[in-house]
């Protein structure tokens, strides 16, 4: 996970990448694989479907090793955003069933003593947002809703979901960046 | 649809949340490699959103999804040498003689290439019980094996697409459809298709007679120009069939 490894590993390993050396690679994969994995599963639900997630992302994150820029994003965030576009893309494209599907209350509560302290002040942040704006966050992060699936979940009007996600995240961006 | 009078910086985050809808996400994505202020917004966003996902559990995945990516690298290298560089197909592509030439050579080899489906799928009639148009065509290459497709036009402007024989394709492409009405010159994207199935489109609201279908090797989700930028593979004209 994030906190057992240092970001200019990670780097380091892409850099690699970038020369076409598959060793580097396949110790990318062995660092990353599970989280990536989780974090594609979550949102496609479906393990076949989250196999071709992190295919396809690991083959792009290979391939765009070379045009990823240490100095501007953090190695972690960038191989978590290409999975997770990925995820995302397959399930718009597929559709899914979301009516039955229980509200998870936060993301999972199990007490890491290690947990990365980026965490615990994004924690902090989502804290400042009342309890349905953080679930809508999360849920749409997390687990991959939509704004209209997060309307269809809530039974409030689509704009009323926009207005609210946009206002949260005015609120986590000026309490990260504070 | 997305305004770009509206604060990027939103759009940015909106576009790393996930909640934005697939039309929206492509005009973004579209947009990334020539917009300086929207990357840097997006990646901005990717770090600060990014921690959300540290509360993952991890979970190992099956082990056959490392064997898959060595198995497409391979296949990739494997294509990068045997084939001469692809052509890219520039946006002006509809003007680009080669594109006509292909277009053109591959509706030639449409007539026998239904003849053989038919003749070989007895079961077509479940696909045509479907729909009531009388348009149909397919898209094969002329040989016994390759990709091919039937394709059959319903009344209700809908075009049916059924993998015949599925293309082999670098995992991180996708195969796109487009139409180009008679007379026209400006390919319409009728959304990516699938490894197999029947995949029906949206009512394009394109006259079905002479309709011209083509099939292009893309990006991964489609073009981001909203135009063919990668090789044609197969194309062929609508034609009716009763």
């Amino acid at each position: 996970m994030l906190e057992h490894q240092d970001h200019g590993d990670l780097a380091f390993l892409i850099g690699r990448c970038a020369n076409g050396d598959r060793g580097a690679f396949r110790r990318l994969y062995e660092l990353r694989s599970a989280h990536l994995y989780a974090i594609a599963l979550r949102i496609v639900r479906h393990p076949g479907l989250a196999e071709d997630a992190v295919h396809d992302a690991f083959i792009q994150i290979f391939k765009n090793a070379g045009s990823f820029d240490p100095s501007r994003g953090n190695p972690e965030a960038w191989m978590i955003s290409v999975t997770r576009y990925r995820a995302l893309d397959i399930v718009r494209r597929q559709g899914r069933e979301i009516t039955g599907v229980e509200l998870p209350d936060e993301t999972d509560q199990s007490p890491d003593p290690l947990r990365h302290a980026e965490s615990r002040v994004l924690e902090r942040c989502l804290e400042l947002l009342e309890i349905d704006k953080r679930r809508m966050v999360v849920l749409a992060f997390v687990d991959g809703y939509s704004h209209s699936e997060l309307s269809d979940l809530f039974k409030m009007p689509l704009g009323t979901v926009k207005s609210w996600i946009r206002r949260s995240l005015t609120t986590i961006r000026r309490c990260l960046d504070a | 649809m997305i305004d770009f009078s509206d604060d990027p910086e939103m759009l940015a985050a909106e576009y790393v949340l996930g909640v934005l809808a697939p039309d929206d996400v492509a005009v973004i994505r579209s947009r990334l490699a020539d917009d300086a202020n929207l990357a840097s917004a997006v990646a901005g966003w990717e770090k600060r959103l990014a921690r959300l996902a540290s509360e993952v559990t991890p979970i190992a995945p099956p082990l056959q999804i490392w064997e898959q990516i060595t198995a497409s690298l391979e296949a990739d290298d494997t294509l990068a040498a045997s084939t001469p560089p692809k052509t890219v197909m520039p946006d002006g592509l509809s003007n680009s003689l080669a594109f006509w030439r292909m277009a053109t050579a591959a509706s030639l080899a449409l007539a026998a290439g239904l003849a053989i489906w038919l003749f070989a799928n007895p079961n077509r009639t479940t696909i045509q019980a479907n729909v009531a148009g009388p348009y149909m065509t397919a898209l094969t290459p002329g040989q016994s094996n390759g990709p091919s497709w039937a394709v059959q036009a319903g009344a209700d402007g809908k075009i049916f697409v059924t993998t015949i024989g599925p293309a082999a394709k670098p995992a991180d492409k996708d195969l796109q459809l487009w139409a180009v009405a008679r007379g026209d010159t400006k390919p319409v994207s009728l959304g990516v298709l699938p490894q197999s199935g029947t995949y029906v489109t949206g009512d394009a609201g394109l006259p079905h007679a002479h309709l011209l279908l083509l099939v292009s090797i893309e990006p991964k989700g489609g073009s981001r120009t909203g135009r063919p930028t990668g090789p044609v593979l197969i194309g062929g004209e609508l034609t009716r069939g009763d």
